[in-house]
């Protein structure tokens, strides 16, 4: 058992108390928030002060450590005297000028005020009573690669990127309550997938590995605190002081590697993720404890992809139909009847897909652009892709991703293809399959294939939700336009950036909106299944990278894209870089990324205003 | 799992089936475009980062023969340290510009299709990116030199978060803004011109 170091500082040296005015949360974070994560309830009116301290509390009789005294350690403490379910949405703002992006992670402060503190550590978008956690750690499966990744270091970076996927398919996180049960060791495995990375899993382990860190909230009366504990894969006990994260005067800052950031980033993630499934398949009401939650959740997860539907569908059969696994104790009468698993009158299909917006990248206050995914994407690769362009762009302008699609490859696939062929020969007659052609993507394309062939000269179409997506596009579009109109001011527009499969909602959209409504959109597609006419808003640019073969193959080829040229600018994109399968039909690439840029900057910026 | 897989197979294979033909192959403009390119990546190591034909017209615009304008965007791929000067960005910029235009004008297969004949300066359209390895742009010196409707501006790029891939954190700055007839003079009294056609 790793023994823990007392921390050097005294605690009269510790404490810092500040007092300052945190923006209120804006009416579109809120909604965005509320959408997002559906266990906030409705928000009371902002309060105004807010304090911080820093200073010693007794965690011992949290902990099973065999020396309690070692928990007499200063901690960083979050004083809030907001009521409890604004105290997290809150704490995304309480540090001055923080941008909203940067929730949920830990980061340092260098670009905030240097009065305050050196690092932010914040539990974005999670109310604090649904924290029911004492504690999570990661640890790795590999010593070596614990070793490795605690000795790296490198200029920070957020969670996006390959090193950090690296560290997350290596690691494995696990949960324990105040009642000291832990959770079983959950891997949050991002699969090198073709159309990586378009989702990820959790996958309960067996064998948890080397421990990287820890991370301790605590609810202390009002307040929230955390705690963090590195353990540098040098040394075999934990001598790392816990949490480096304390004060502005600790002198150690500067050694937190930006890879123990993501370590920290990573678990938060997790259990960001953990819990938003958890409210949205309704653990959280259910009289079970948070271990035993975390357990049917990893039961869920063994056999389905993280996805609401799945686990819609995986707990459903699960209920339902006696699993070969000895999961008896969860077999609960009471969980049969639930209604959270079986609404009145949905029996078939539980909480199906919704095109949704995924959390705000960047200041409400910014002008923002819409981002509009493709198929395969994830809530998190849809934010991810919008994180991407928020970068590109500088920062200058809020991206708000808009989460369209389905995960499902293969469902969107046929999808794109279907939708495409109708819309070419309309007179096709249109058969539309209920059960067992449900939402669930993996069984899609067979079904349909089977399901087609059998009902010869019929075109089968399962649910599409790419009507919807339509729908929910021209909600979006309108809901804008009439604001601009509102204005007055013929230079403020829309702007759209879509990605593959975001261009055919989007068009479908445009066709739906009158002419004064198409003016104020400006659209930039990339890389699209549907190339968009230049009449069809005040201005579309389509640009089509060389080596995109999803894109090219739904446009027509060569000579289609040639084609679609009269009506459409059309800008091509010698792509150097390509993945196998897909080619270059990926949104972060930096071709694609740098053309947008230009786009925006130069042909965008000078001549229009962005709403 | 696998069925997913399957389902990409099969599309990527009717990708290749779909796409045996290059659109420069189809386009005269397009290979016009791209055979100057290779031309100019042999001569200055610039390599064609996007192209088109008749983008950014104003919407109205009538069309006689059938193309109007040429763009056509470069990268430069420098390291991280380099840096470019605003005369060496100037010289590129128009050697560029001229050597596209001269290509244009003595196409016989692509002349018939002009607007306007001789294609004149002010109808095309050339950004120069100066970038390092990882495709982010450079740091110091000129980033950017921007080519359109007889302009040219000179940009820097202010890095606030260099991280090992692109894209980094910054903004983009003008640093200058000129005619391209003044540059045009200017190159020609300093003789930096790069004649590509040869």
């Amino acid at each position: 058992m790793a023994s823990r170091t007392p921390y050097s500082s005294s605690p009269q040296n510790v404490k810092y108390s500040t007092s300052f005015q945190p923006a209120p949360p804006s009416i579109e974070q809120t909604v965005a928030l509320s959408r997002n994560w559906s266990i906030l309830p409705t928000l009371p009116p902002p309060v105004m002060q807010s304090s911080f301290d820093i200073r010693p509390l007794d965690l011992s009789s949290r902990y099973s450590s065999p020396n309690p005294s070692n928990f007499q350690n200063p901690v960083f403490t979050f004083h809030n005297t907001l009521a409890p379910p604004l105290q997290s949405l809150c704490s995304t703002v309480t540090v001055p000028n923080a941008s909203p992006s940067l929730a949920g992670r830990v980061i340092p402060l260098k670009h905030f005020s240097a009065s305050t503190y050196d690092f932010q550590f914040a539990l974005p978008q999670l109310p604090v009573n649904s924290t029911p956690f004492t504690m999570a750690g990661v640890k790795t499966v590999n010593e070596l690669f614990r070793d490795t990744m605690m000795k790296y270091d490198s200029p920070h970076r957020p969670l996006f990127s390959v090193e950090d996927r690296l560290l997350a398919s290596n690691s494995s996180v696990f949960f324990r309550d105040h009642e000291q049960r832990s959770s079983p060791f959950f891997q949050h495995n991002w699969p090198a997938a073709l159309f990586s990375p378009t989702d990820s899993a959790f996958y309960p382990l067996k064998r948890p590995g080397q421990t990287m860190a820890h991370i301790c909230i605590e609810r202390y009366h009002h307040s929230f605190s955390g705690q963090i504990e590195f353990f540098d894969g040098v040394q075999t006990s934990l001598t790392t002081p816990a949490l480096k994260l304390v004060a502005a005067s600790t002198p150690q800052l500067s050694q937190i590697s930006s890879t123990k950031i993501s370590v920290i980033n990573n678990l938060v993630s997790v259990y960001h993720t953990m819990q938003r499934e958890m409210t949205r398949i309704g653990l959280e009401s259910l009289d079970m404890n948070f271990g035993e939650r975390v357990e049917m959740l990893a039961v869920v997860e063994e056999n389905q992809r993280i996805s609401a539907m799945a686990i819609n569908d995986s707990m459903r059969r699960y209920l339902v139909i006696p699993p070969e696994k000895p999961f008896a104790r969860y077999r609960r009468p009471s969980l049969l009847q639930s209604p959270l698993f079986f609404p009145a009158g949905s029996s078939d299909s539980l909480e199906p897909f919704k095109p949704q917006r995924t959390a705000l990248i960047g200041r409400a206050d910014q002008s923002s652009i819409g981002y509009v995914c493709g198929i395969g994407n994830s809530y998190k690769t849809t934010y991810e892709g919008g994180a991407c362009l928020y970068d590109t762009l500088g920062q200058q302008f809020a991206v708000q991703p808009h989460w369209v699609h389905q995960e499902g490859v293969p469902h969107g696939l046929s999808t794109v293809i279907l939708e495409k062929k109708y819309s070419e020969h309309p007179n096709i007659p249109r058969a539309f399959l209920c059960d067992p052609l449900s939402d669930i993507g993996e069984v899609d394309a067979i079904s349909l294939f089977r399901y087609g062939s059998q009902k010869a000269g019929h075109v089968c179409f399962n649910r599409s939700i790419i009507h919807e997506a339509t729908a929910y596009q021209r909600e979006v579009l309108l809901d804008k336009a009439k604001k601009i109109l509102e204005q007055n001011n013929p230079k403020l527009k829309q702007l759209y950036v879509t990605f593959s499969n975001g261009g055919y909602p989007m068009n479908e959209a445009l066709k739906q909106l009158s002419p004064e409504y198409r003016n104020t959109v400006l659209v930039i597609t990339v890389g699209t299944t549907t190339i968009i006419d230049k009449d069809r808003a005040c201005k579309v640019y389509n640009i089509i990278g060389t080596k995109d073969l999803p894109s090219k193959m739904c446009n027509g080829g060569e000579k289609g894209i040639l084609a679609a040229k009269e009506k459409a600018e059309i800008e091509m994109v010698p792509q150097t870089e390509a993945q196998f399968g897909t080619g270059g039909h990926y949104f972060l690439q930096s071709d694609y990324q740098k053309k947008i840029r230009q786009i925006i900057k130069e042909e965008i910026m000078g001549e229009y205003e962005i709403e | 799992m696998k069925l997913s897989k399957f389902v990409v197979l099969i599309f990527f294979v009717l990708c290749i089936s779909c796409g045996k033909k290059d659109a420069s192959e189809i386009l005269a403009e397009y290979r016009l475009i791209n055979n100057f390119s290779k031309k100019l990546k042999i001569k200055t190591g610039l390599v064609l980062y996007c192209y088109g034909i008749n983008n950014y017209l104003p919407k109205d615009y009538q069309f006689k023969n059938g193309v109007a304008s040429f763009d056509a965007d470069y990268a430069l791929f420098k390291t991280q340290k380099d840096s470019i000067s605003l005369e060496e960005a100037r010289c590129l910029l128009v050697s560029v510009a001229e050597g596209l235009l001269q290509e244009i004008n003595a196409s016989a297969e692509v002349q018939p299709h002009l607007d306007v004949y001789p294609f004149t300066s002010d109808l095309i359209r050339v950004c120069i990116y100066f970038q390092d390895e990882n495709c982010i742009d450079l740091g110091t010196g000129i980033s950017t030199v921007f080519f359109s409707n007889g302009k040219i501006k000179y940009e820097r790029y202010e890095i606030y978060e260099y991280r090992s891939k692109y894209p980094a954190i910054g903004r983009d700055f003008l640093v200058h803004e000129e005619a391209y007839s003044e540059a045009l003079d200017i190159v020609k009294k300093q003789g930096c011109m790069i004649n590509v056609s040869l």
